[in-house]
């Protein structure tokens, strides 16, 4: 089954942490998205593994735009 | 991964491995914060304790702790004033620094409340070691924000005058508008009037409008051969009507209470000054605390689990009940709709506590702080129970804005932001506001901002006040900008662009930072992590001297 990591708000991608096919465990930082002049890490909501990383460094986001899909 | 990359973490493990970074570095930021404050302890030297001490004086300082009671703490209020005030851009910044007088530590004079014969007074002492005591326009804003305080609290007001009046070259800042000098003397009558007493030891010269702090006074002293009073010194006298005559027989204190009787006691020195002023004050009424006192706790945290809870990057997400359970009596929050909104609704966290023995509602931001609907409406909702309760407020503000952007526009964010500054301005009780954070855009006014009235606003190392951060600034401007020159024709220089870009993102740090908004008194004083709770309390202490009255809430929208 696959969880799809979305943006909790809209902004901007600042940092990638992970690459296709990285174990994360639950509530580890994948991405930093700046938003509101705030750095917000996006954490994984359990664990598993990056299965599709759909957003690059600097790129502007919208809420519940799909970032990252794990499995 | 890069090497530059980010290690990654959990949120716990980011948490584990940040605290003592976050510890050592807030150590350092109040070590700059204590040494900040020695230049205007010491302002002039060892210089200046010479000259006053050949005229029989002693450093206004040493006055103050001789006049208060022994073992007791002297609440200083903007001691951050006047810090190199002629760098800043902004009406009079030049002018300071044209007169050379563009660095006054401590804005000129000192004020704060101490408590003498157990009484909590408003104490004003012009800074004698700087420029004669006279008052500059920031100066006169101390004096102003001092008084404001005194009359919302009814304490007593003492001056120890020493003051040339109004400093000459900077006139214009200082005379004729609401707020400048005349309105101390407005001030006093009032106040006066509504029963809070005001008490002037004069130790120096008065001249011209100064001398109204001596003949204004509920009862005044003067120092023989030491303090002088006139409405023109014996210069202007000469050039006037041609009289010579010293000082002491135009104005000294013999004249004033023997002759003119616009003075009322005559000492012989300064100590017997401060002790008849203690005199004085011992016929005031006892204070109340109007509130119910339960046993106070200490918290089971110190501060320096605040420091090591406080990212050290004021745009890094903070858990603000770390913070509360450091300054929360036994640690011990109640919170207000803790599950409401989800994560939309706990950017605010509202509840109440005890701060040594006396309640407080508090409204603080938490997590990235930005206010979505949710925490908007949760923060209106906490503050009319507070205000129907009585209770007096916190604002633990650390929110970079309201949430922007079409579906929050379209969900209300104007409309629910606009009743929580609706509630926060008209709110009766006394607020306090003390910034642990970013500090932008409506969100200064909806967590009571200065121009929101909180009795006392504080911040400490970690707030940054600004309209919006430098990147978002220099972003408006240089969009604005790029777009008149592709509209006329022009080329876009991208290294200016670029150069642009810096300087307005230095020019927000810089004008963002605690020191620099404590220079033009937008707060009453950076607070260290260690003095918060006790600073905090004392405030509330104070806030609790009056009665506290109801609240009539207006026109929300809800």
């Amino acid at each position: 089954m696959s969880v799809n990591v979305v943006a909790p708000m809209p902004g901007t991608i600042t940092e990638i942490l992970v690459q296709v096919g990285d174990q994360v465990k639950a509530d580890e930082e994948m991405i930093i998205l700046e938003a509101m002049k705030m750095e917000n890490p996006i954490c994984a909501p359990s664990g598993g593994k990056v299965a599709e990383i759909k957003v690059s460094e600097e790129q502007k986001v919208d809420t519940n735009q799909v970032l990252i899909v794990l499995e | 991964m890069s090497e530059e990359k980010k290690e990654r973490l959990t949120r716990a493990e980011r948490l584990a491995k940040e605290k003592e970074k976050n510890l050592k570095h807030w150590e350092a930021e109040d070590t700059l914060l204590l040494k900040h404050r020695e230049e205007a302890y010491n302002i002039g030297g060892e210089d200046q304790i010479k000259r006053l001490a050949k005229q029989g004086k002693k450093p206004m300082r040493d006055m103050i702790s001789a006049l208060i009671d022994p073992g007791s703490e002297f609440f200083e209020l903007g001691l951050d004033a006047g810090y190199n005030i002629g760098k800043v851009k902004l009406y009079g910044g030049e002018i300071y620094e044209s007169e050379k007088r563009g660095h006054i530590p401590g804005g000129g004079m000192v004020t704060g409340v101490g408590k003498i014969h157990g009484k909590d007074c408003m104490i004003f002492a012009n800074e004698n070691r700087y420029a004669a005591g006279t008052y500059f326009p920031i100066t006169l804003k101390k004096h102003m924000r001092a008084q404001a305080v005194a009359e919302r609290l009814r304490l007593p007001c003492v001056y120890i005058a020493d003051s040339g009046g109004i400093n000459l070259p900077l006139q214009l800042g200082c005379f004729a508008d609401d707020g400048h000098f005349g309105s101390m003397f407005y001030n006093m009558c009032r106040m006066s009037a509504m029963g809070i007493k005001q008490y002037t030891l004069s130790t120096g010269g008065n001249t011209a409008g100064g001398a109204y702090i001596v003949y204004l006074a509920s009862e005044s002293i003067m120092i023989e051969k030491l303090a002088f009073a006139f409405l023109a010194g014996p210069p202007m006298v000469k050039s006037a009507i041609g009289e010579t005559v010293s000082p002491e027989d135009l104005g000294g204190a013999y004249v004033h209470t023997q002759h003119s009787g616009g003075c009322d006691h005559i000492v012989k020195s300064q100590d017997e000054g401060i002790k008849k002023l203690r005199d004085i004050i011992e016929f005031e009424p006892s204070q109340s605390l109007y509130c119910e006192l339960k046993k106070p706790a200490e918290p089971k945290f110190d501060y320096k689990e605040m420091m090591r809870m406080s990212p050290a990057n004021t745009y890094n997400a903070i858990n603000i009940k770390e913070t509360l359970k450091c300054l929360a009596d036994d640690s011990y929050f109640h919170e207000y709709k803790p599950t409401y909104g989800l994560n939309r609704g706990e950017t605010i966290v509202a509840g109440k506590m005890w701060m040594k023995g006396m309640p407080i509602g508090v409204i603080a931001s938490s997590g990235n702080g930005v206010i979505y609907i949710e925490a908007a409406r949760k923060a209106t909702e906490w503050m009319i129970r507070c205000g129907n309760s009585n209770l007096p407020v916190m604002f633990l503000q650390g929110s970079p804005g309201y949430m922007v952007g079409k579906s929050e526009e379209w969900g209300g964010i104007g409309k629910y932001g606009s009743d929580m500054v609706r509630t926060c301005s008209v709110l009766n009780v006394p607020k306090i506001q003390y910034v642990i954070g970013p500090d932008h855009g409506a969100a200064n006014y909806g967590m009571c901002g200065r121009a929101f009235r909180p009795v006392f606003c504080f911040t400490n190392m970690r707030g940054r006040t600004t309209v919006m951060s430098g990147e978002t600034a220099g972003f408006i401007v240089e969009t604005v900008r790029r777009k008149n020159i592709i509209d006329k024709g022009q080329q876009v220089n991208e290294e200016e662009m670029a150069k642009f870009r810096q300087m307005m993102r230095d020019r927000y740090d810089a004008e963002g930072h605690p020191f620099l908004t404590g220079a033009l008194l937008f707060h009453d004083g950076v607070i260290a992590f260690s003095e918060a709770r006790n600073k905090l309390a004392r405030s509330l202490e104070l806030c609790y001297r009056t009665p506290i009255a109801r609240t009539d809430w207006g026109d929300l929208k809800v």
